[in-house]
């Protein structure tokens, strides 16, 4: 019996084992040449997101959370650290808008919700630039000390969605508001599906389904008869105690209806 | 043109990392003042050096002075550049030591038949590129590009280098005389590009360059009129050459390596070493030359490098293969090492040698929380003039300039007129931008001070 030849080759192995399609970026957390990467117990990336211009922004975990951007277009070639977050040692996620980005940070007291404005060119990274850090602003906070588990944005970048051990909330990316939706013991991520639905698991293996429009948090998979399938209506059962009162676009006011 | 934060001009650029006045709380007041305020705070400051400040007020669209050279006269000439206004071109200004003022000399682009409103990137600035002419009094000037056309809102070099409507029509090179006070000829330089420095290497009547964007080491044959391409450097430009005794033409690699022309051989050399930097955040990338000047024993230079930490070096190119260098360290304060700060605030030039036989520059100095807290009934910004022993190396502030409607942080370049004061060449808003005299102690002044004149811009 012949041996098989493999059909990989060595170059295959090695560079195949990083890009298949699309690009790959290779780059230290700093301006080479001029500042210095993120400290090394305070670099790990926990968080990514790219804007609509094509930025990667992105949260860090360890002794302290640092929120970062990576600018690889245009006359750059970058990672700019732009802020380094007090009381915080873990970032769950970091969600991209149009103006601004959300990032979701734990410590020791728990979940905050920040924004910060998101950074524009700088002119020119091979003549002459400029970085300067402006401050982010703390928008929300998860209530009795939860940690957030993840979030993520919809895809017109106008809001997102996330969840913390006990809520489910959104954030929205405009106005910069957060509101507490509904009550989820939140766990793993939250998956972005069509038609601006969200998904996401809890802690009872439960899929629950939310969408921003429909004034329920749904359990599609959930096979009990008392509960709806689809979201045409309020959510029956134990999930289904919290309702919103839509107003404009995003800005509704959650409405406990049992 | 609706345009969103993402995509900013020079101009704007300039403007946010210069904060304007109103971030200092500067007040109408002291615009009308006219600097005499501030004048007498240096003054008192400091008894000895006094301070004062010439906006281009007949130019008010200047933005930015990049050039100012002592002239074979003994007169210091002024670029007035306007790169960041659509249409804007550069004037070119001389300080009248009788009447205390500026005047102004003429508009480039009238001088070059190169019209402001040709569709083009216009004749919007002279950058390090004066280069005098002892023995026939002539000042050569050479144009930069990156001004906008008159209908664009920005211009890119390499957006428009094929566009016959848009595109620079090139570095005009002007042969001015001093003493007729006109322009005797002038002539393309360097087609589609701008010239970023200018050296004078009269012994032989050339004129040397570095050409943005392409970074290329050219060489300007005066008497037959033509130029010469040697080879492209790299892609960030030096700010300067300069020269030694051997007649060689030094400048900087993107690597902060020395590069070295030798006429002999006809080769663009590179040193087998880094200059001095920052090793904390640096790698010696960007670490070109902004400014040099020689140093008054007439066999080493002074130099400064161009990125945000810049570092103050003394080379003597004669010696050895590569010669020698001795690192002065940092020229600016300590900073954060995470946040890349840009070269307009953190900065450092004006390099010239006054008529104590002195080196003299001007360093940035900013309001920081951590390594310079200062007080918020201090300007945020300034720029500090410092005075360097070259017996010793010895480094010492002798006054800070102020700008009475902004700050003063960036220096651009410096010189000593014939008569032993400085001058110092001013960037940043608000409009228009000047330059500083300062007045120096009687007892460092001579006369002629200018000489041994600096043949480079």
């Amino acid at each position: 019996m012949s041996e098989t030849k493999p059909k990989r080759s060595p170059r295959d192995i090695h560079h195949g084992a990083f890009t298949s399609e699309g690009r790959l970026v290779a780059f230290p957390t700093c301006f080479p040449g001029a500042s210095v990467p993120i400290t090394a117990d305070e670099s790990l990336i926990t968080a990514l997101d790219v804007s609509m211009d094509g930025d990667v922004y992105g949260g860090t975990s360890g002794k302290q959370t640092h929120l970062f951007v990576g600018m690889f277009r245009g006359i750059t070639g970058a990672v700019f650290d732009m802020a380094a977050i007090k009381d915080a040692q873990h970032c769950a996620a970091v969600c991209c808008g149009r103006r601004e980005f959300a990032a979701f940070v734990n410590g020791d007291k728990g979940g905050r919700i920040l924004i910060h404005r998101l950074q524009g060119l700088p002119f020119d990274l091979i003549q002459e630039w400029g970085f300067r850090r402006s401050p982010c602003e703390e928008i929300g906070v998860i209530p009795d000390g939860g940690r957030i588990i993840h979030a993520a944005p919809d895809l017109s970048r106008q809001f997102a969605v996330g969840v913390s051990e006990g809520h489910l909330f959104v954030v929205n990316l405009e106005d910069k508001s957060f509101q507490l939706v509904g009550a989820v013991k939140g766990r793993g991520r939250v998956g972005v599906g069509s038609e601006e639905n969200f998904y996401g698991l809890d802690t009872k293996e439960t899929l629950w389904r939310f969408h921003p429009s429909f004034p329920y948090v749904g359990t599609p998979c959930d096979p009990s008869p008392k509960r709806r399938m689809d979201g045409c209506g309020p959510t029956m059962g134990e999930r289904s105690t919290i309702r919103f009162a839509l107003h404009s676009g995003l800005r509704r006011k959650p409405v406990r209806i049992r | 043109m609706k345009r969103d934060n993402r995509n900013i001009n020079r101009r704007e650029f300039a403007e946010r990392l210069a904060g304007g006045a109103a971030v200092a709380g500067i007040s109408a007041l002291a615009l009308q003042s006219g600097g005499c305020a501030s004048q007498q705070r240096v003054q008192k400051r400091n008894e000895q050096y006094s301070c004062k400040w010439y906006p281009f007020s007949e130019h008010p669209i200047s933005d930015s002075c990049w050039s100012l050279s002592v002239g074979p006269d003994g007169r210091i000439y002024i670029a007035a550049c306007a790169e960041g206004t659509p249409g804007g071109v550069v004037k070119v200004v001389r300080y009248n030591e009788k009447t205390d003022a500026l005047d102004y000399l003429f508009d480039a682009d009238k001088m070059v038949n190169d019209p402001r409103d040709s569709g083009r990137a216009t004749q919007c600035k002279i950058h390090y590129s004066f280069a005098p002419s002892m023995h026939d009094g002539v000042m050569y000037m050479a144009t930069h590009l990156s001004g906008p056309p008159i209908d664009q809102p920005a211009y890119s070099p390499w957006r428009s280098w094929h566009d016959p409507k848009r595109c620079f029509r090139g570095s005009a090179l002007m042969a001015y005389d001093t003493q007729r006070d006109e322009v005797l000829w002038w002539d393309t330089l360097l087609p589609k590009e701008g010239c970023r420095c200018l050296l004078h290497d009269e012994e032989r009547g050339l004129l040397y360059s570095l050409t943005y964007p392409r970074d290329h080491f050219v060489i300007y044959d005066i008497e037959k009129r033509e130029r010469r391409d040697i080879g492209r450097i790299g892609s960030i430009n030096a700010q300067v050459l300069f020269m030694d005794k051997k007649h060689r033409i030094w400048t900087t690699s993107d690597d902060g390596r020395l590069i070295r022309y030798d006429p002999e051989k006809d080769r663009l050399e590179c040193s087998p070493y880094i200059l001095p930097h920052n090793s904390n955040f640096q790698t010696g990338w960007h670490s070109v030359f902004y400014d040099a000047i020689n140093a008054p024993d007439g066999e080493s230079v002074f130099a400064l490098t161009w990125i945000a930490n810049p570092y103050l070096m003394r080379i003597w190119p004669n010696e050895g293969e590569w010669g020698r260098v001795e690192d002065l360290g940092p020229a600016t304060q300590p900073r954060d090492p995470t946040i890349p700060l840009d070269t307009f605030l953190d900065h450092s030039g004006g390099l010239t040698v006054a008529g104590d036989r002195q080196v003299y520059f001007v360093a940035s100095r900013w309001r920081d929380p951590v390594y310079n807290p200062l007080p918020e009934s201090h300007k945020e910004r300034e720029g500090v003039v410092w005075r360097i022993d070259p017996e010793t190396n010895e480094k010492e502030e002798v006054t800070t300039i102020e700008r009475p409607d902004g700050f003063a942080q960036y220096v651009s370049r410096g010189a000593v007129d014939r008569n032993g004061d400085l001058f110092f060449g001013s960037v940043g808003p608000p409009h228009p931008v000047g330059i500083f005299k300062v007045t120096m102690p009687e007892h460092r002044k001579r006369t002629n001070a200018h000489l041994p004149i600096r043949m480079w811009g």
